[in-house]
């Protein structure tokens, strides 16, 4: 398989470096508080993210990057703040609207329906799309960017490696044509080619389809490589938000977690 | 007058707490799903009937016979559960039930469908039951005798291999614990008692019949150990004395007419249940809370207290900090693998799953004191590997030789006995047992895993009980978790699980550690932390080879590399000669 030609990307920047783009925003996150139960995990965080743009969203282990996107979603309900979709307040107001309304999240568990043929929990991804053709459509970009997945349509998703069932889960967020796509961990235990591909792909389609994006990601070279702006969680807070650029200038980022 | 039914109801109560204590260990402990125990209770009540009617035994004989019978029952019933799923475990007791239950029916000598309702007066021990009154200090025997039995069995190094069955068979048998076995022991033990109690039923009652010891009978003794808590002994004898004492305190306390508290009672109890299931989802008593950890009013510590993100592991090991082997340290790590002696040898191994090649002709060396690394793309078969050389799937042709010993056709939990231990991509610690218990469970041939030590040796069974604690301990030491020992598994974060479950599998003392993505989805700060830890065990001479996609972790520990791809090994050498490589570079490494 040919890897998406990005050369056009790389050699012509969109903007020139150090200007603020001027985009319109996709989601706003306005001082969200969040935890389980009395826990309490993530305090203020305000966050944006324009259409068509890729923000990355680092930070370790525990560091409240999950709980926000989950928050967002809608599965877990946050304890204060506001978070807007297309100009419109979805605070708590539930993954299954927001879902329809174009959101998808990838956890970074492997995630899969074990006992349906990999086609089906496809399709399950693309429940929400009523036109057969753009299904289909978005099926067929699925199995170019994993033609394995092609090759393997009819089997069970519980009887492929860990490596293949992740690339069946994030086949089944893109299926749903979603307007904001939230990545969790997306390279984990995948192959470093794949790796690469995939972050290519993302960077494609939002340039191409305006798909905004929020990567929560250990990998940082690989975070850098595709994302707009960064923020860098600890502690539940944010402690930084920076362009790409300004992150690239450091000499070090690794006092930053 | 009160006193005598009010001592009908204790030993009711005490028959039914022995009921739901042997019915805990086998669900609670070991995570077997059985409702076929009022009728394993029925081969005992119905021994008892019959031996005393027919053959004119004594009711000790007659019971001690019922157990036994009870027990081989249950053993012949685990034979064919073994390998099922929980659901159809269920259907499979049900079936046992209806036969057991139904081949009573058909005996004439049994009764029939009235069953045996003149079981003769009782003697026990020459003591002569006349009244129910009587019977209080017999059951009250039995119902301590299988509280003992069950909590020796429950607390001890069996009871943890019970609680691995129940967690993760999988896991467990890959730390070399004979699955099979404990499955077999742990229904028949349970089986055993049952009888027991099936018996002293019907000696109480006199008569042994179909509806005595029915299905629903089954159910409710099912429904005591999930209202008291599983795996929780304590909270089985609340469940049976709040299960067996509504009917009298509707009928005589609240003086609701006997037909319809017999209504009203089945209503309380769908209402008491389904009001638990909500509140109290694990029971009255959950698992590893006492009735003294209320009163003191001590809370175990939970999930999200213990992730702190400042969090290192503290281990001795001094943490060298990243550096990228530099090409001649390579050559000096590829020399030292060609010079050390194989330990494990794989020869020719093909494996295919219907039209899918999954192992092609591998031929693979495992070297001592050496670490080897596999990678490839993602399903090119790495996990299979593990999978066929520690037996979990057999494959179609092909030799494994650890030190010479042929592994082919040997079970798991054998392989791993003989020193060849697998971690999992997706780490299986037993979720709901402490991580020191974790680690505890991985020790090989404990003495406290034996049921006949457990009972005639106590003293040596504690002493060595404390050996393996404390080796347990020195394993979570090293990987630096020794602060988390006490917290449930499953309430550490997905790093410190990848740390326990690393120290779960040194704790083994294999030889051979073969790990699955050992540094994947930890915490970048800590991988190196994770990379000194394998370096160190390479330096106690054990041998390791890991399945890794990060190259920065195979550029530092892998002394060999194996390429792999559709289920064939395509290249080795040092990791640069692979990434070296144009082709290799363009299928797998990427070229950034």
């Amino acid at each position: 398989m040919e890897p998406p030609d990005l050369s056009a990307r790389e050699e012509a920047p969109l903007d020139p470096p150090g200007a603020v783009k001027q985009r319109t925003q996709l989601l706003s996150i306005e001082n969200l508080n969040a935890g389980y139960g009395k826990k309490h995990v993530v305090f203020d965080v305000s966050m944006h993210v324009g259409e068509g743009e890729i923000v990355g969203v680092l930070g370790h282990n525990g560091s409240g990057k999950s709980t926000t996107i989950r928050s967002v979603l809608g599965v877990l309900p946050p304890f204060g703040g506001k978070v807007i979709f297309r100009g419109e307040d979805v605070t708590r107001r539930g993954s299954r609207l927001n879902v329809k309304n174009g959101m998808a999240l990838i956890p970074s568990e492997r995630f899969v329906f074990q006992d349906l043929s990999v086609t089906d929990n496809l399709l399950l991804g693309g429940a929400n799309d009523p036109d057969p053709e753009r299904r289909a459509q978005r099926m067929e970009l699925v199995y170019k960017l994993f033609p394995i997945l092609r090759e393997r349509a009819e089997q069970l998703a519980g009887t492929m490696s860990g490596g293949q069932q992740r690339m069946v889960s994030l086949g089944i967020a893109l299926m749903s044509h979603p307007k904001l796509l939230m990545l969790d961990e997306p390279s984990l235990g995948l192959a470093p080619s794949v790796v690469h591909q995939i972050f290519d792909v993302v960077r494609q389609l939002a340039d191409t389809e305006g798909l905004s994006v929020l990567l929560l990601e250990q990998n940082v070279g690989q975070a850098l490589r595709i994302a707009d702006r960064l923020y860098v969680m600890r502690s539940g807070r944010i402690l930084l938000e920076e362009t790409v650029e300004q992150m690239k200038a450091r000499d070090s980022y690794w006092d930053l977690f | 007058m009160d006193f005598q039914i009010w001592t009908f109801y204790l030993s009711q109560i005490l028959i039914y707490c022995a009921l739901a204590l042997s019915l805990n260990l086998l669900l609670g402990y070991a995570g077997q799903v059985s409702v076929a125990h009022a009728a394993f209770g029925a081969i005992g009540g119905y021994t008892v009937g019959y031996m005393m009617t027919i053959h004119g035994w004594g009711f000790v004989p007659s019971a001690l016979f019922g157990m036994a019978l009870a027990f081989g029952v249950g053993v012949l019933v685990s034979l064919p559960a073994m390998k099922l799923s929980v659901e159809y475990l269920i259907l499979l007791t049900l079936a046992a039930s209806s036969i057991i239950i139904g081949v009573f029916t058909t005996i004439k000598d049994l009764g029939g469908t009235y069953g045996i309702i003149s079981i003769p007066n009782i003697t026990i021990f020459g003591w002569h039951m006349e009244r129910k009154s009587d019977w209080v200090i017999p059951t009250l025997g039995v119902a301590i005798i299988v509280f003992a039995i069950c909590w020796r069995l429950g607390e001890s190094a069996f009871g943890r291999v019970l609680k691995g069955l129940r967690e993760d068979p999988l896991a467990t048998q890959a730390l070399g614990k004979n699955v099979f076995g404990y499955k077999v022991a742990v229904f028949g033990i349970t089986s055993g008692l049952a009888g027991l109690a099936g018996a002293m039923y019907s000696g109480w009652l006199s008569l042994a019949t179909p509806g005595l010891f029915g299905f629903a009978f089954s159910l409710t003794i099912f429904a005591m150990v999930i209202f008291g808590g599983m795996a929780n002994l304590t909270g089985s004898l609340i469940g049976a004395t709040a299960v067996t004492l509504l009917d009298p305190i509707l009928k005589r306390v609240i003086k609701i007419e006997a037909s319809r508290a017999s209504v009203i009672q089945l209503i309380v109890y769908g209402l008491a249940l389904a009001i638990l299931m909500r509140l109290r989802p694990q029971g009255v008593l959950p698992e590893g809370r006492t009735i003294w950890s209320y009163i003191r009013r001590r809370k175990p510590q939970t999930r999200m207290e213990m992730i702190t993100e400042d969090w290192v592991p503290e281990t001795k090991v001094v943490i060298a900090g990243g550096h990228e082997a530099d090409v001649r340290e390579q050559a000096r790590r590829e020399s030292r693998w060609h010079g050390a002696p194989v330990v494990l040898e794989a020869h020719g191994v093909s494996k295919s799953f219907g039209g899918i090649v999954a192992a092609d002709d591998l031929h693979m060396e495992l070297r001592k004191g050496t670490i080897t690394a596999l990678v490839g793309p993602n399903g090119a078969g790495k996990t299979t590997v593990f999978n066929l050389l520690t037996g979990f799937i057999p494959p179609d042709a092909g030799s494994v030789r650890l030190n010479g010993k042929e592994l082919v056709g040997l079970a798991p939990d054998k392989v791993a006995r003989l020193g060849l231990v697998r971690s999992f991509q997706d780490v299986r610690l037993f979720q709901r047992i402490s991580c020191l218990q974790n680690v505890m469970l991985a020790v090989q041939q404990q003495y406290g895993e034996n049921v006949g030590r457990l009972f005639f040796g106590p003293l040596a069974v504690a002493r060595r009980e404390a050996e393996v604690r404390e080796k347990a301990m020195d394993w979570l030491r090293f990987v630096g978790m020794s602060n988390f020992a006490e917290i449930p598994a499953g309430a550490v974060s997905y790093g410190q699980s990848k740390l326990v479950s690393l120290a779960r599998a040194l704790a083994t003392d294999a030889e051979v550690l073969l790990l699955d993505e050992p540094a994947s989805g930890i915490d970048t700060k800590w991988v190196d932390s994770m990379l000194d830890l394998v370096e160190a065990v390479r330096e106690q001479g054990r041998t390791v080879c890991i399945v890794e996609h990060n190259l920065h972790v195979v550029g530092r520990l892998a002394d060999h590399t194996y390429f792999m791809e559709l289920g064939r090994i395509t290249a080795e050498g040092t990791i640069d000669e692979l990434t070296n490589s144009p082709r290799l570079a363009e299928a797998y490494f990427g070229t950034a």
